[in-house]
C-alpha cells in the first residue's frame, strides 16, 4: 500500500468522486482519472497474475505499453476482456476484475507455481506438447495460462462507423514534434489531420510541462489546434492510428464517449510520424514485483492525476529524463534517492539524494517492493522508478516498410531515412529532449525559418543499460508473457538465434503489449549471447495492429444481414404472404418450403404435387446475360462448349461454359433471340463470373465493337410454370395461346396485359415448362394473375428443395454440387463437341490431355438403395478386396414419385459399373447401392410436352 | 435492431425499399426514388445517344445529372441511359451500338442533408469529385452508380442488393 | 490496400480489380497441334517475377481487361494501358 493521492493539483475533477469495484472491493477516485490512476491512488499494488508463473503484478507504464495491469472491465452491463488499466476512463460503477487469477489478483491459488518456475522453462509449451500425453495436461494448462474471460452473453453494439478520408498531410502523435510539424505544415496551407491517441494533445508535455516561444506550452499547442483547423484540417484525440498499408493509407480507431466509435480508412498523401519513445525497464533481480514502475509514468500520474506512486522512492536511471521525475516527487513530499549509474551526471535535483555511478541489483519483498540492493547497500524504500532508456516508437514506420539502424550514442533504434514513405521526427526517430523534438517536428511539417524554441534546451544524454549476466536473481524481460534474461539464453543455448525464433520458442514480444517494453532488452540480451551486435541480430516482423483493436470497429456494421448478405428477390413479401420459409441459395435468399411443418415432409408434398398438376417458382434468381452484335454468335461459340451459332432465332439450346484446364465452370440454356441478340443463362451463383469469362473473350480475342455483353439479370422477374397442368395454368392467367403452344426449347418475345413478355419452354424438371419473364415491376402483376388460375389445376407453389427432388429424378446437375474442381463435360456423358467440334472453344485443348482421356476418371451416375435416402458425401466403395474411395454421393433424395431413395453420385469409371452394386461408407457403416444412369424418372422424355 | 443482428438469414425480413420510403435522420434524409425508364446501351455511345436521347450527356462518377434523358457511363463503351418514363426501345442490335431494356435493373436511392456527403462516404473510398469518367463504383463492396442531382446524392443499385444498401444506409445515418 | 488505375475510370481501390493473367502469354493453337506440355505451360506456369512484373488486370466495376506494370516488391503501379486497339 504505496500509492497516494495528493491534497491537490492534476487535471481530475475534486468535486466529482466516482464509486468502482476492482475484484470486489469498493473504490473511489475521480472524475477525470483512468482505472489505473484511480487504482494507484487507492494504493492497491497487485492488479493481476502473470500469464505463467502467476506472479504477482503491479503498474507498470501509463499508457498502450503497459504490460501488467490488463483487466476485465464491466461498464454499464458490457464486459470486455483484456483491457489495460492505463487507457480506460474511470466511470461511476465501473466494475474492474483482474486477468489470469483465481479468486482475486490479491489471493490467487496459483501462485505455487513460481515456486516451480525452473520446471517452466523458455519453450515449456513446445517442449509439454512435444511429449506423448500431451493431451492429459492440456485442459489443466488451459486454465492456469491465460488471459481475461470472454462473456459469452455479450453482444457488443454494431454502432462502429466506418469512415473514408483523405488527408493532404497526415501528422501521427500530437506531441511537440507532431505540434511543431502541424502548425509549420497549416501555416504553409496545408489541409493537416493531427492524430492522437491520448484524450489530448501536448504528449510528455502534458505531464512534463515547459515553456514554449516564452508561453506555457498550452499557448502553443491551442495555437497550433487553431491553425490546423484554419487551413481546412482536423485535430483528432482519442485516436489510435493502427495500422500503415499499402499506398499510403492508414487505419485509425477514434474514440467517441456515448457515440459509436468510428473506423477511419485514411488515404494520405504525405506522412509524418511523431509517436514519441516509450521508456525502458532496468534489469536486476525481481524487477517485476509490484511497486517497480516505468519513472516517466511517476511524473505522469503526479502531474496528471495528484497521484503519488510511493513515500520512500528509488529512481534508478542511466540517462536523464528521471531527474525532473526525481526533483517532482520530492517536492510532493516523497522522500527520493536518485541511483544512476553513470559517474557523470546532472546535479541532483531538489531534495534528492543523489548516489552517482550507483546501480540497483535486486528489488527485494515476496508480494511488493519493500526494499532495494543498489551497490550492495540495502536501501529502504516502497517504490522504484526505472528507466533504462527509451525505444522509439517506430511500428508504423517499419509497418510501412521501413529499416532501421542503431543510434549508440542515443542506444536505440531509429529510422533509417528514405526507406518508408514517412517523414520521422522527434523521439520516434531517436530525438530525445524537447529542443530537438521541436527542431525536427518544425522541418518535417516543411517550416521555414527558425522552429519554436523551448526553454530547458538540452537534449537528454544517455547511457545504454543491458541485463546483467552475472546476476543471481530472474531477471523479467517480458513481464506480460513472463520471459526473463535465463529463457532467452536459454533459447540461444538451444540454438534459437534468430530473434524471430527466440521470440516463438520464448514467446516473449508476443503478448497483447506486442513486447513494447521488452522487445529492445530482449533483443540485446540474445545479441549479448550470441556475440553479435544489435543490428546483425535484427528486429522481429512489425506488422498491424499497433495496438489492439476491438473487433466491433473493425467489423463496423458488417454484421447479421449486412454481414456478406444474399441478394433479394423483388417479389419477397409475396412469397413470404404466401407461407414462403428461406434460405440461401447461390447467394440468393429463396423460399425454401411454404407454409408450417416439417421442412423434409413439405419439400415431398410440394415436389409430389408438381408432378402430379403443377409446380410454380421464382427463377429470377437465373443469371440473364445478353450478348448482342453482329459477333455475338462467334462470342457465344467460343464461351460454350456446345455450338450455339447453329440455333434458329427462337430456339434454345442447353450447354456449359468451360475454364481453360476443361473443369465445367457452370451450365445453363442459350436462347438465340435475333440472328445477333443471344440470352445465356448462368446459374444463380455464377452469373458474375460467366459474365466476366464473356468479357474477357470479347476484349481480348474479337473485335469488341461488334458485340457487347450486358447483365440484365435484375431488370427482369422470372416465374416458372411446371408439370403436366402448366398449359391449363398459363391459359387460366391469360397468357397467350402462341406462347402456351410454343414446342419444347423454344423462346418467344411477346406481351402480356401491355407489358413486355419473354416465354421460354424450357424445363429443369423434365416435366412440361415455361418459364415467364416480365420487368421486375411487374413481377407481383404475373404472381397475381398465375397465383389466381393455380386452385383450377391443383397446382401449389415450390420452394427450391422440392426443386432439388425434381431435377435430381431427372439427372440434371448442379454444377459444383454434382460436380467438382477436375469434372469436364465427358464426365457428365456430354461427349459430343468433344469429339465432334473442330472450331476452338474455352477449354477444348484441356479436354485431351492424359489426364482428361484416362479411363478411370469419375462420371456421373445415379444410385439406387433401399430404404432412407443415402448421406450426401458419403463415399462409394467396392464390396469386395481392399477398401478404397471409388468416388462419392452429391446429390441424394427421398423420391416422392418414385417412392423410394435416389442419388447421384461421381463414381470412377461409373459408366462401365452401371448395373454393379457398390458400398457407401458412412461413419463406419457400409449400404448397398446399384449404380443406374443418373435419370432415374421419365427416362424417355414423354412427360417433357405435358 | 434485434433482426438486423441476427445471423440466420431466415430471419431477415428487411425489405426492398419501395418509392417514398424514407430514413430520417439527423442531418440527413434517405429517400426511395421512382425510377423512370432506362436501357443499357453499348457500342458507339455518341451515335447511340443522338437517336435515342438527343441532347443527352453522359455523364461520369458524381456528376450532376440534369432532367432526364441522360446517359450515366459505366464503361469505356457502356453507359446506363435513363429517361422520365420506360423507354420504347428495340432491343438488340442497332448498327454500331447494343440496347438492352433495363428500366427495373436498379433501385434509386437518394442522400439528402448536411450529413449526405459524410454518410456516403462511410462506404464509398473513392471521391465522387475526383473527375472519373465512369459513374459505377463500389459502396461497402458492391456496385453502385454515384451521382449528384439537386443538391442530393444518388445511388443506383441493383434491385436484388437495394434492401442491403437501405439497411446499410439505415444503420450509418444513426 | 492499394490503388490501381483503370485505363478508363482513373484510380479506384484494390477490391475493384481482379488479376487476370501474366501479359504476353498467347493462347496456344488450334488445339489439335497443340502439345501436352505446351498446354501446361500455357495454363500452369508463370513468371511471378520478383519486382516489375506485367500483368492483365481486369477493374471489375467496368469490366475492363488492361495491361499494368507494377512492382511485386515496392507494390508501385508503374504504368496502365488499354489492350490494344481499346484506347479510343
Amino acid at each position: 500500500m504505496s500509492g497516494w493521492r495528493l491534497p491537490s493539483g492534476g487535471a481530475i475533477d475534486r468535486a466529482r468522486p466516482l464509486g468502482f469495484t476492482f475484484d470486489g472491493r469498493q473504490f473511489e477516485g475521480f472524475a477525470g482519472d483512468t482505472l489505473a490512476s484511480a487504482l494507484l491512488a487507492s494504493g492497491t499494488r497487485i492488479l493481476g497474475r502473470s500469464f505463467k508463473y502467476h506472479r504477482p503484478r503491479g503498474l507498470w507504464g501509463m499508457g498502450g505499453e503497459e504490460p501488467n495491469a490488463i483487466i476485465d472491465v464491466t461498464d454499464a452491463g458490457v464486459t470486455t476482456p483484456n483491457l489495460r488499466a492505463t487507457l480506460v476512463p474511470l466511470r461511476a460503477g465501473l466494475e474492474a476484475r483482474s486477468v489470469n487469477a483465481s479468486p482475486t489478483a490479491e489471493r490467487d491459488c496459483w501462485a505455487v507455481l513460481d515456486l516451480l518456475h525452473r520446471f517452466l522453462p523458455a519453450g515449456f509449451y513446445y517442449k509439454t506438447f512435444m511429449a506423448p500425453d500431451w493431451m492429459r495436461w492440456e485442459p489443466s494448462i488451459r486454465r492456469m495460462a491465460g488471459l481475461g474471460r470472454l462473456d459469452p452473453g455479450n453482444r457488443p453494439p454494431a454502432d462502429a462507423v466506418p469512415m473514408n478520408a483523405r488527408a493532404d498531410l497526415l501528422v501521427i502523435g500530437a506531441g511537440p514534434a507532431g505540434l511543431a510539424a502541424a502548425r509549420a505544415a497549416a501555416r504553409n496551407g496545408r489541409a493537416v489531420w493531427l492524430v492522437e491517441e491520448a484524450p489530448a494533445i501536448g504528449g510528455a508535455l502534458r505531464w512534463r510541462g515547459g515553456a514554449i516561444e516564452g508561453a506555457d506550452w498550452e499557448a502553443f499547442a491551442a495555437d497550433t489546434a487553431q491553425t490546423v483547423e484554419a487551413a481546412g484540417g482536423r485535430v483528432m484525440t482519442d485516436t489510435t492510428l493502427w495500422g500503415a498499408f499499402d499506398h499510403g493509407l492508414y487505419a485509425a480507431w477514434e474514440r467517441r464517449a456515448g457515440r459509436g466509435d468510428r473506423h477511419w480508412r485514411i488515404r494520405a498523401g504525405e506522412v509524418v510520424l511523431a509517436a514519441g519513445a516509450l521508456e525502458r525497464p532496468l534489469w536486476f533481480a525481481n524487477n517485476d514485483l509490484p511497486g517497480v514502475m516505468s519513472a516517466e509514468a511517476g511524473l505522469h500520474y503526479l502531474s496528471l492525476y495528484g497521484v503519488a506512486a510511493g513515500r520512500r522512492v528509488l529512481v534508478a536511471c542511466a540517462n536523464d529524463a528521471p531527474y525532473a521525475v526525481a526533483g517532482a516527487l520530492a517536492e510532493a513530499g516523497a522522500q527520493v534517492t536518485l541511483a544512476d549509474a553513470r559517474a557523470d551526471t546532472p546535479e541532483a535535483p531538489e531534495g534528492v539524494r543523489l548516489l552517482r555511478g550507483a546501480r540497483i541489483s535486486r528489488a527485494r519483498g515476496t508480494r511488493e517492493v519493500g526494499a532495494a540492493d543498489v551497490d550492495g547497500a540495502h536501501l529502504d524504500v516502497d517504490t522504484i522508478l526505472c528507466s533504462g532508456g527509451w525505444t522509439p516508437t517506430v511500428h508504423l514506420f517499419c509497418q510501412a516498410g521501413g529499416k532501421l539502424d542503431l543510434d549508440a550514442r542515443r542506444d536505440a533504434l531509429v529510422p533509417r531515412p528514405g526507406t518508408a514513405p514517412m517523414q520521422v521526427a522527434g523521439a520516434a526517430n531517436g530525438a530525445f529532449g524537447l529542443q530537438a523534438a521541436l527542431d525536427e517536428g518544425h522541418r518535417a511539417g516543411g517550416g521555414t525559418g527558425p522552429a519554436p524554441r523551448a526553454a530547458a534546451a538540452a537534449d537528454w544524454a544517455v547511457m545504454p543499460m543491458r541485463p546483467d549476466p552475472a546476476s543471481g536473481g530472474r531477471q523479467w524481460i517480458d513481464l506480460q508473457n513472463d520471459v526473463t534474461f535465463k529463457d532467452v539464453k536459454l533459447a540461444a543455448q538451444e540454438g534459437f538465434r534468430s530473434v524471430e525464433h527466440l521470440k516463438r520458442y520464448t514467446t516473449l514480444g508476443m503478448a497483447t503489449d506486442q513486447g513494447r517494453t521488452a522487445n529492445f532488452a530482449g533483443l540485446a540480451a540474445l545479441a549479448a549471447v550470441t556475440g553479435r551486435s544489435v543490428e546483425e541480430t535484427g528486429t522481429t516482423t512489425y506488422r498491424p495492429p499497433f495496438a489492439p483493436v476491438p473487433f466491433p470497429v473493425i467489423a463496423g456494421p458488417r454484421r447479421g444481414e449486412l454481414f456478406n448478405p444474399p441478394r433479394r428477390l423483388p417479389l419477397e413479401p409475396a412469397h413470404r404472404d404466401l407461407g414462403a420459409r428461406w434460405r440461401d441459395y447461390g447467394g440468393w435468399l429463396r423460399p425454401a418450403t411454404y407454409g408450417e411443418g416439417d421442412e423434409a415432409a413439405l419439400a415431398q408434398a410440394e415436389a409430389l404435387e408438381a408432378r402430379q398438376a403443377a409446380g410454380l417458382y421464382d427463377a429470377s434468381s437465373l443469371g440473364k446475360i445478353e450478348v448482342i452484335g453482329p459477333g455475338a454468335a462467334a462470342l457465344v461459340d467460343f464461351c460454350n462448349y456446345v455450338r450455339m451459332s447453329t440455333l434458329e432465332p427462337g430456339r434454345a439450346r442447353y450447354g456449359f461454359m468451360l475454364s481453360e484446364s476443361g473443369v465445367v465452370h457452370d451450365d445453363g440454356v442459350v436462347l438465340r433471340l435475333a440472328e445477333d441478340r443471344f440470352l445465356v443463362s448462368a446459374s444463380s451463383s455464377h452469373t458474375a463470373s460467366v459474365r466476366l469469362m464473356l468479357e474477357e473473350a470479347r476484349q481480348d480475342r474479337f473485335d469488341p465493337r461488334q458485340v457487347f455483353v450486358h447483365d440484365v439479370t435484375a431488370h427482369w422477374t422470372t416465374l416458372t410454370v411446371t408439370g403436366p397442368g402448366a398449359r391449363e395454368l398459363i391459359l387460366g392467367a391469360g397468357i397467350a395461346e402462341e406462347v402456351a403452344a410454343l414446342r419444347f426449347m423454344r423462346v418467344a418475345e411477346t406481351a402480356w396485359r401491355g407489358v413486355p413478355l419473354r416465354a421460354a419452354r424450357v424445363s429443369f424438371t423434365g416435366d412440361l415448362s415455361y418459364e415467364l419473364s416480365v420487368p421486375a415491376r411487374h413481377g407481383g402483376m404475373l404472381m397475381q394473375a398465375l397465383d389466381g388460375a393455380r386452385a383450377a389445376v391443383g397446382a401449389c407453389w415450390i420452394g427450391l428443395e422440392a426443386l432439388m427432388i425434381l431435377r435430381a429424378e431427372k439427372g440434371f446437375v448442379l454444377v459444383g454440387k454434382d460436380t467438382d474442381g477436375v469434372t469436364m463435360p465427358q464426365d457428365l456423358g456430354w461427349t459430343g463437341p468433344r469429339e465432334k467440334r473442330t472450331d476452338e472453344y474455352l477449354g477444348r485443348r484441356a479436354l485431351f490431355t492424359p489426364e482428361a482421356r484416362r479411363a478411370d476418371r469419375r462420371q456421373l451416375v445415379g444410385l439406387e438403395a433401399e430404404g432412407e435416402a443415402l448421406p450426401v458425401g458419403a463415399h462409394a466403395v467396392p464390396l469386395e478386396g481392399q477398401r478404397r474411395s471409388l468416388g462419392f454421393v452429391t446429390s441424394s433424395h427421398m423420391s416422392p414419385v418414385l417412392g423410394r431413395p435416389i442419388a447421384l453420385a461421381l463414381v470412377e469409371a461409373g459408366n462401365d459399373r452401371l448395373g454393379q452394386e457398390v458400398g457407401i461408407f458412412h461413419l463406419g457403416e457400409t449400404r448397398r447401392a446399384r449404380i443406374v444412369p443418373a435419370c432415374s424418372y421419365d427416362p424417355e422424355g414423354t412427360r417433357r410436352d405435358g | 435492431m434485434a433482426e438486423r443482428d441476427a445471423m440466420d438469414e431466415r430471419e431477415w425480413t428487411n425489405p426492398t425499399p419501395e418509392p417514398g420510403d424514407r430514413i430520417e435522420a439527423d442531418g440527413v434524409t434517405v429517400t426511395c426514388e421512382a425510377s423512370g425508364g432506362a436501357a443499357l446501351v453499348s457500342g458507339d455511345l455518341q451515335a447511340a445517344l443522338a437517336e435515342l436521347a438527343p441532347g443527352a450527356p453522359l455523364l461520369g462518377l458524381g456528376a450532376e445529372e440534369p432532367d432526364p434523358p441522360a446517359a450515366l457511363r459505366l464503361a469505356r463503351d457502356r453507359a446506363l441511359v435513363i429517361s422520365g418514363a420506360p423507354l420504347e426501345l428495340r432491343a438488340g442490335w442497332h448498327a454500331g451500338y447494343a440496347v438492352s431494356p433495363a428500366d427495373d435493373l436498379h433501385v434509386i436511392v437518394r442522400l439528402e442533408g448536411p450529413r449526405a456527403e459524410e454518410v456516403c462516404r462511410s462506404g464509398i473510398a473513392t471521391p465522387l469529385d475526383g473527375g472519373s469518367p465512369c459513374a459505377a463504383v463500389l459502396l461497402a463492396g458492391r456496385p453502385v452508380i454515384a451521382t449528384r442531382h439537386a443538391g442530393a446524392i444518388r445511388l443506383r443499385i441493383e434491385r436484388p442488393d437495394a434492401a442491403w444498401l437501405w439497411s446499410l444506409l439505415g444503420q450509418l445515418t444513426r | 490496400m492499394q490503388i490501381f488505375t483503370c485505363p478508363f475510370c482513373g484510380p479506384r481501390e484494390e477490391t475493384e480489380f481482379h488479376f487476370g493473367a501474366e501479359a504476353g502469354k498467347a493462347r496456344p493453337e488450334p488445339a489439335p497441334e497443340i502439345s501436352d506440355a505446351a498446354w501446361a505451360d500455357y495454363l500452369y506456369m508463370n513468371e511471378a517475377p520478383r519486382g516489375r512484373a506485367r500483368e492483365i488486370w481486369v477493374h471489375l466495376t467496368c469490366g475492363e481487361f488492361f495491361v499494368m506494370e507494377r512492382d511485386t516488391v515496392t507494390r508501385e503501379v508503374l504504368t496502365v494501358a488499354a489492350l490494344p486497339g481499346r484506347e479510343a
